[in-house]
């Protein structure tokens, strides 16, 4: 079954057929969430939230306006950035070595799986540096596996933004590490 | 696959899949929808406020106590505008601001339509909470402004001070000139609002008082501001009067911090409102003690968004007997997403001087409060489960 068939059958009555909807998308989420947040409840707490929120938003999904899944990460970003912004930051260390060759990944080493230290990190200077927008973005594109077309897709953004964005916010992640080190 | 990951194992996240899908499952059987959620949800979209359909142009007038004019504690008595004062001007802008936008969407309610179910008073007046909450939690976030303000003096320009700040995606500036002692004129540029300026600062020690009247000539705002703090404890106090649209308004904000734990006060008119930030299994929630329209109630709210993805408040009430879960759309703030010179792409959007960032401005950061008015159309249970 398509995610609209799926998301048809919910909606017709058959609650029964959210659960294909999560078996699918649930280790996908759960890996980006989990990315920024570094800690499994926590995670899986997020994760229920999201879930709950999709469940009861299905009504207002218009598939002609984006696929599911964009629509799914739009609501999952959002509500793990409100985690993200409110979090209060743990001292990390300014001096932690970060592989400047990580921030541009190309599709070879995505797979890879970096040191806990190095993604905080990052994501404490994602936070410290750039805006809300492009902490968004940003984190979408480091943390999820969504392409530059689909987080523009995901945040409405044209995706030249998108592109735009990511490369001049990897700068200044890149100055930040080097003017720490 | 993303870009960075953190190293998980599959078994824990396979259990944990489990779980969340048990738990899902269960709150969707249990979960009763009230059968008039979608006609409201038909019928009430929210409506976007058009705060800046015309642009606002306030004075704030800033009168200067003569009762007040010796400055015991400053050896300077040419007392000049200083990066110390420049945190409180910059939070005295950013609540007059709201102030004057909050008492303008007041009048566009439409909550009507909730007057023949069973309400809570404080649904009843979710406009105005709804608003204060917004504004006030800044402080309640522990938001310094001081680490979002900065203070420059200018050389090659009419005014001799600069202070811009950060506050909710949104930048405001503050051109200020000392015309006296202890007096300014300026202006604020609030993405596309431009305010004109004066006032006046005491400062003795650790505390502050000021006080200023914000008009554009028919509406006006006049807040009294005092503020004392220590290294363990500040405590401030807003004392409000507002006449926008001919509407007359009594509000007291206090704000208190105690063991870095902050809380809020506010009295409007006879209501009365009390807020806090707790730590609960995990989760920061917002807890909220009311007493409005004569009924004592209590509310937790915490943070969500809504199904475009728009920031929005979860409340669950309890008043009296009543229990209710409802779901309220951010406000609507002027500069938020109505601003046309921001709905560009990075190459066109130069000619706002205040919207520096590379995306473009509509969708979805700069309009997730949109929301104007209280969204009901998300009413999840109105009777759900939970203790408070």
């Amino acid at each position: 079954m398509t995610d609209n068939e799926i998301i048809h059958e919910v909606l017709s009555g058959n609650k029964d057929a959210f659960a294909l909807i999560m078996d699918k998308y649930h280790n996908e989420l759960f890996k980006y969430v989990y990315n920024m947040t570094g800690n499994v409840e926590t995670t899986e707490d997020l994760l229920q939230e999201i879930f709950m929120k999709l469940y009861q938003s299905l009504s207002d999904f218009d598939p002609n306006k984006a696929s599911f899944r964009t629509w799914m990460y739009r609501i999952a970003m959002y509500h793990t950035y409100n985690y993200y912004n409110r979090k209060t930051v743990k001292h990390i260390d300014e001096y932690i070595e970060v592989d400047l060759s990580l921030l541009t990944a190309d599709e070879d080493i995505m797979d890879d799986v970096i040191k806990e230290d190095q993604l905080n990190r990052i994501l404490d200077i994602i936070k410290k540096i750039l805006k809300p927008k492009h902490q968004k973005i940003m984190l979408l594109h480091f943390l999820s596996g969504l392409t530059v077309k689909e987080i523009s897709e995901t945040l409405d953004i044209p995706d030249k933004t998108i592109y735009k964005a990511i490369k001049t916010s990897i700068e200044k992640i890149k100055k930040e590490v080097q003017s720490d080190g | 696959m993303a870009k960075l990951n953190r190293p998980i194992d599959k078994e824990t996240m396979e259990a944990s899949k489990q779980r969340t899908m048990a738990f899902i499952m269960d709150e969707i059987e249990r979960e009763r929808i009230p059968v008039f959620r979608h006609i409201l949800h038909a019928l009430f979209r929210p409506k976007r406020l058009a705060v800046l359909a015309s642009a606002i142009v306030i004075a704030l007038l800033i009168i200067f106590n003569p009762g007040g004019s010796g400055n015991p504690g400053n050896d300077n008595p040419n007392y000049q505008i200083s990066a110390e004062t420049s945190d409180q001007l910059a939070e005295l802008s950013y609540i007059s601001s709201h102030l004057v936008t909050m008492e303008m969407s007041v009048s566009d309610t439409d909550l009507m339509f909730l007057a023949d179910t069973e309400t809570t008073a404080l649904e009843d007046n979710m406009t105005d909470f709804n608003q204060y909450f917004d504004m006030l939690k800044v402080y309640l976030d522990d938001n310094s402004f001081s680490e979002s303000t900065t203070f420059t003096t200018l050389t090659d320009s009419e005014y001799q001070y600069q202070i811009e700040f950060n506050q909710d995606d949104l930048t405001y500036t503050l051109l200020l000139n000392e015309e006296e002692d202890n007096t300014f004129t300026g202006i604020m540029t609030l993405d596309g609002v431009t305010l004109n300026v004066t006032g006046t600062i005491e400062e003795n020690n650790n505390e502050s008082h000021f006080e200023f009247e914000a008009t554009n000539g028919t509406d006006e705002v006049y807040i009294e501001y005092e503020t004392e703090a220590d290294n363990e404890e500040s405590e401030k106090a807003f004392s409000i009067h507002t006449n926008i649209n001919g509407n007359e308004s009594n509000k007291d904000i206090s704000v208190e911090k105690e063991s870095d734990e902050w809380k809020v006060e506010i009295g409007h008119n006879q209501d009365r409102y009390e807020l806090k930030k707790e730590l609960e299994d995990g989760v920061w929630q917002y807890k909220l003690e009311y007493q409005v329209n004569g009924k004592n109630g209590e509310a937790r709210i915490t943070e969500t968004v809504d199904s475009e993805g728009n920031p929005a408040y979860n409340y669950r009430i309890s008043e009296e007997g009543v229990n209710r879960n409802i779901e309220v759309g951010k406000p609507d703030f002027a500069g938020r997403g109505n601003n046309p010179n921001n709905n560009q792409d990075d190459e066109n959007n130069s000619s706002n001087p205040n919207n520096d960032d590379d995306t473009p401005g509509n969708k979805p950061d700069d309009i997730p409060n949109n929301n104007t008015n209280q969204s009901y159309d998300d009413i999840i249970d109105p009777a759900p489960a939970y203790t408070l």
